[in-house]
């Protein structure tokens, strides 16, 4: 690249850069395809008359026009001075412009109900008349300003001619041979001008019937003064801002003069309506309002139909009407001049006779007042709508006293109140079947809940809390925590209802024990579980139809009466009875309970819960201390023996291994008077500890080793189901473990014998001879040596 | 001095560039802010167009042809009208049938407004006085009571007189119901 081609571009980028950055931002043109002939401008917009402060129509004036050819040296297109064109038609200079425009105003008493009095001043400038007679006659200034430039060029003009303020608003000036620029004395004038063009439209919207125009019907509009065969067009007016402008100026734009929107059009075109509408645009933005407005001093939002407001209660209300535009500040001075109507409810109506419910920019009409009714509202309630706005909402079908709403709720309306209802299998069951409406949510915010429509033998859930229950011949049970209840009761028909809805029932409390009479059941997380001694579960079982309980399906678990009990989630182990649950020391202690075989059966967490615990089981046999004591047990039935010595616990068979635990829980065992020893009674049966066991000594024994009934202990009966019965006792000859001496038991003493040889003698054999705890021996009184 | 190298020629003439542009962009930025505001209430403080001065000079040319057409129109015959029927129908009492309607072109008080309806060899008609509009001569509303008229189609006329005027609309097809 050359050096001259690399600053050349160079050059040019920064220019191009440069450009861009200059250029004005683009703006959307105005379109004659926007304009709407029976809407020109919004009513809200129109009669408003707080728009513009003096300040801002000075400053309004002085930008349109910023230098003003007060002398008219400035050349006319006709090649002569401006000052020698108006000279030659009777309007010479000084050529004042509106700026600059200054005169006194008479008194206007004004008339009641369309503009209020103005009092006479002198001097003022026209931006403080058009201020005043807006202020005075409730119509925006802005109107007035595009009024001027559409009649007169008043706005624009910078050597205006007296005449142009004679008939500055082009009101009441009639063609007059004899009086060119004539306008009728009252009437002509710029203030009087301004005024009175205010004024007639006051008169237009408070008459609306009994012009030339007529708001809220089709109208007959000539495209042009003066050539009839230009025919008219047929439009319907939409407001009264608009049948005004066309009352005042009675032309409609043709298609030539919209196409083109900034000249002329053909010979047909008239341009007084369409030029209001383009100025307006250009100078203040869209003539398209809103009919929701609001104030700055007030946050209330109305919705403004004709001359009546209605106050709009809530966002949901707010939102459902939608298609009447966006909230728009206006001044309050206009929301007073509007009568206050009912506070808007639901219920909206046109010119005609119907009534509709409205949401989501949807009406529905209602049928009859009943319905009306149904829904919390009577056929009195209802805000009047234009026929404009009440077209602007889509004509949805007829509405009946049932709705489901987006979320998929189903509610039936009734006397005020919405009653929820679990789903269309309720509704068909309780003998309604009313076609619905698919409407927002939001919808009936405005009504109470009332009872809700469920159908038998159903299941459902708290939208809100969550909370469980079943609906069964017509009483509603809230269902237990804790239970799998969707698995449990996966079989019935489900839904969900609302916290209000359930409000309005009385649920009974359900701990989850129920039966259909003849078997009892406890809720279990797969289904009913049939539970064999109910009696020690629970007192209190809800009694269900059978069509109810046989609809929920069998657990996989059962309850029965010689079971052991564990939750799923924990290694504890119970046994239940009489509504208490007593947990079992050790898995030792459960054998002994069981008397070997346990059988564990597992049970939702809740029921064991929800019982109160009894004392510590522990198993008959069992060695045991307390945490505070030394002294060591023995477990006999439901109460407890003092061991002296383990040779006794050792006779029996018993382990040495004593298990610890809270000395309140031992203390529930009463100790008994007789400590562990050796003669032990199970039932009619004697026995004698030995070996690690028991053996039964036969009443011929007895009386050799001279031990009376009394002597021996009654156990109890699971005691002496643990241990173990060794071969009957038949010791004639005892060796004491601690002594190397053999005794042969004679009459209840034991004789020791001298040798050998008369231990034979005297019968004695490894058979009938048998080594005995010293604390046995002890027993026995010591005879003569044999 | 000595001789700068090519691109150090490229650096300098980039940023001269850059320089002028910020420069211009401010200056005019400046005539911008001065020319046009548009305030919070959506006032455009614009100077008038040309459009707009163009519409002006139009406006006040007509005044001056307007004035130049009158100064040799000396005709002192009646002016022929020709007023607008613009709506009808059942009024809101449901006794009357009605007709709203205007006499464009003039602007004038005091003159009669009567509506004519007729069906095969029924007649029926009503007059009113006329008041001024703003830019028209109004009719206002007429009213024809539903007991001289019967279910059907109705050929309407308004027609209009005062001391300057006459004329009479189009006859338009109403229907009765």
């Amino acid at each position: 690249m050359s050096k001259k081609l690399l600053y050349l571009s160079a050059f040019s980028t920064a220019l191009l850069m440069g450009l861009t950055l200059v250029l004005p931002k683009s703006t959307s043109a105005l379109s004659g395809s926007d304009f709407t002939p029976g809407n020109i401008i919004d009513d809200a917009l129109f009669y408003d008359g707080d728009t513009m402060t003096v300040s801002q129509i000075q400053s309004f004036l002085n930008a349109k026009v910023p230098v003003c050819d007060t002398n008219g040296t400035q050349r006319h297109s006709s090649g002569v001075t401006r000052a020698q064109r108006g000279t030659a038609y009777g309007y010479p200079p000084p050529f004042i412009c509106l700026k600059d425009f200054r005169m006194n105003t008479p008194f206007k008493a004004g008339e009641s109900g369309l503009c209020s009095p103005i009092t006479a001043k002198s001097n003022q400038s026209a931006a403080q008349i058009i201020h005043d007679v807006g202020d005075a006659c409730n119509i925006s200034q802005k109107v007035l300003l595009v009024m001027l430039q559409k009649e007169q060029g008043l706005i624009t003009d910078d050597w205006p001619w007296t005449v142009q303020y004679t008939k500055a608003m082009g009101y009441y000036c009639p063609d007059d041979p004899n009086n060119p620029g004539w306008c009728h004395p009252d009437y002509a004038g710029f203030f009087n001008q301004v005024y009175n063009a205010a004024l007639q439209f006051q008169r237009y919207k408070a008459d609306p019937h009994n012009w030339n125009h007529i708001p809220g019907a089709n109208n007959n509009i000539l495209y042009q003064a003066n050539a009839p065969h230009c025919g008219t067009k047929r439009v319907y007016i939409e407001n009264y801002a608009t049948a005004g402008l066309y009352n005042y100026t009675p032309y409609t734009p043709n298609q030539a003069a919209l196409n083109n929107l900034y000249g002329t059009g053909d010979a047909c075109s008239a341009y007084g309506n369409r030029n209001f509408w383009r100025y307006y645009n250009d100078w203040f933005g869209t003539t398209r309002g809103s009919y929701l407005l609001r104030s700055v001093e007030s946050a209330t939002v109305y919705l403004v139909s004709g001359e009546t407001k209605y106050p709009i209660p809530s966002l949901a209300v707010l939102n459902a009407l939608f298609p009447m535009g966006q909230v728009k500040f206006v001044s309050q001075q206009y929301l007073n001049s509007k009568t206050t109507g009912l506070t808007m409810k639901r219920l909206i109506k046109g010119p005609g006779s119907t009534l509709y419910f409205y949401d989501a920019g949807i009406k529905l009409a209602f049928t009859s007042c009943t319905t009306v009714q149904h829904y919390g509202m009577t056929c009195g309630d209802y805000a009047t709508l234009q026929q404009e706005q009440i077209d602007k909402f889509v004509t949805g079908p007829n509405i009946s006293d049932v709705l489901t709403l987006k979320s998929g709720k189903i509610f039936k309306m009734e006397n005020g109140l919405k009653r929820e209802a679990l789903d269309q299998a309720s509704l068909v069951e309780a003998g309604i079947n009313s076609v619905s409406n698919t409407l927002s949510d939001t919808v009936l915010n405005h009504l109470q809940y009332g009872v809700p429509i469920i159908r038998n033998n159903s299941f459902f859930t708290d939208r809100q809390s969550n909370i469980k229950y079943i609906e069964t011949e017509g009483s509603v049970y809230q269902l237990p925590s804790g239970i799998n209840n969707d698995h449990a009761l996966r079989t019935l028909p489900k839904g969900q209802l609302d916290s209000q809805s359930i409000q309005n029932l009385s649920p009974i409390q359900f701990n989850g024990y129920f039966t259909d009479g003849s078997t009892y059941f406890m809720l279990g997380d797969d289904g009913k579980i049939s539970v064999g001694n109910h009696d020690d579960w629970s007192s209190s079982y809800q009694s269900f139809d059978s069509s109810l309980v046989n609809s929920i399906p069998n657990s996989a678990l059962t309850v029965s009466e010689i079971g052991f009990y564990k939750t799923k989630n924990s290694s504890s182990v119970y046994r239940v009875s009489d509504e208490k649950k007593a947990p079992i020391a050790s898995w030792t202690d459960l054998l002994l309970l069981s008397g070997g075989a346990p059988q564990v059966q597992a049970v939702p967490n809740r029921y064991l819960d929800a019982l109160s615990t009894d004392n510590l089981l522990l198993g008959s046999t069992r060695l045991v201390k307390g945490s505070t004591g030394a002294t060591v047990y023995m477990i006999d039935g439901q109460n407890k023996r003092a061991v002296s010595s383990f040779l006794f616990t050792d006779a029996l068979g018993l382990a040495r291994n004593v298990l610890t635990v809270p000395s309140a829980s031992l203390s529930s065992y009463p100790t008994l008077s007789e400590n562990v020893g050796h003669l032990i009674s199970c039932g009619s049966n004697k026995y004698v500890s030995m070996n690690g066991g028991i053996q039964e000594m036969s009443l011929q024994k007895m009386i050799d080793y001279g031990f009376t009934d009394s002597e021996f202990e009654n156990y109890s009966g699971e005691a002496c189901e643990n241990l173990r019965i060794g071969a009957p006792y038949n010791g004639s000859f005892i060796r004491p473990s601690n002594e190397r001496t053999i005794y042969k038991v004679v009459s209840g003493a034991k004789r020791p014998i001298s040798s050998y040889s008369k231990y034979i003698q005297e019968g004695g054999a490894e058979s009938n001879t048998v080594v005995v705890p010293s604390t046995f021996s002890s027993l026995l009184e010591t005879g003569e040596l044999l | 001095m000595p001789e700068l190298s090519p691109k150090t020629k490229v650096i300098i003439a980039v940023a001269a560039a850059f320089i002028l542009m910020a420069g211009g962009y401010l200056l005019l930025q400046r005539n911008n802010d001065q020319a046009a505001t548009v305030d919070e209430d959506s006032i455009v403080y614009e100077p008038a167009t040309e459009v707009e001065k163009g519409e002006t000079e139009q406006h006040k040319d007509r005044i001056a042809e307007e004035q130049d057409q009158e100064d040799t129109d000396n005709d002192d015959s009646k002016q022929e009208v020709k007023p607008l029927i613009t709506s009808w129908g059942q009024d809101s009492s449901g006794s009357d049938f009605y007709v709203n309607g205007y006499v464009p072109g003039v602007v004038e008080q005091d003159g009669t407004c009567t509506l004519e309806m007729k069906k095969d060899r029924m007649t029926a008609s009503q007059q009113k006085v006329a008041f001024f509009n703003a830019q028209s001569t109004s009719c206002g509303r007429i009213a024809i009571s539903f007991n001289e008229l019967s279910v059907g189609s109705w050929q309407a006329v308004l027609s209009y007189s005062s001391g300057t005027s006459s004329g009479a609309s189009d006859v338009i097809e109403v229907e009765v119901k």
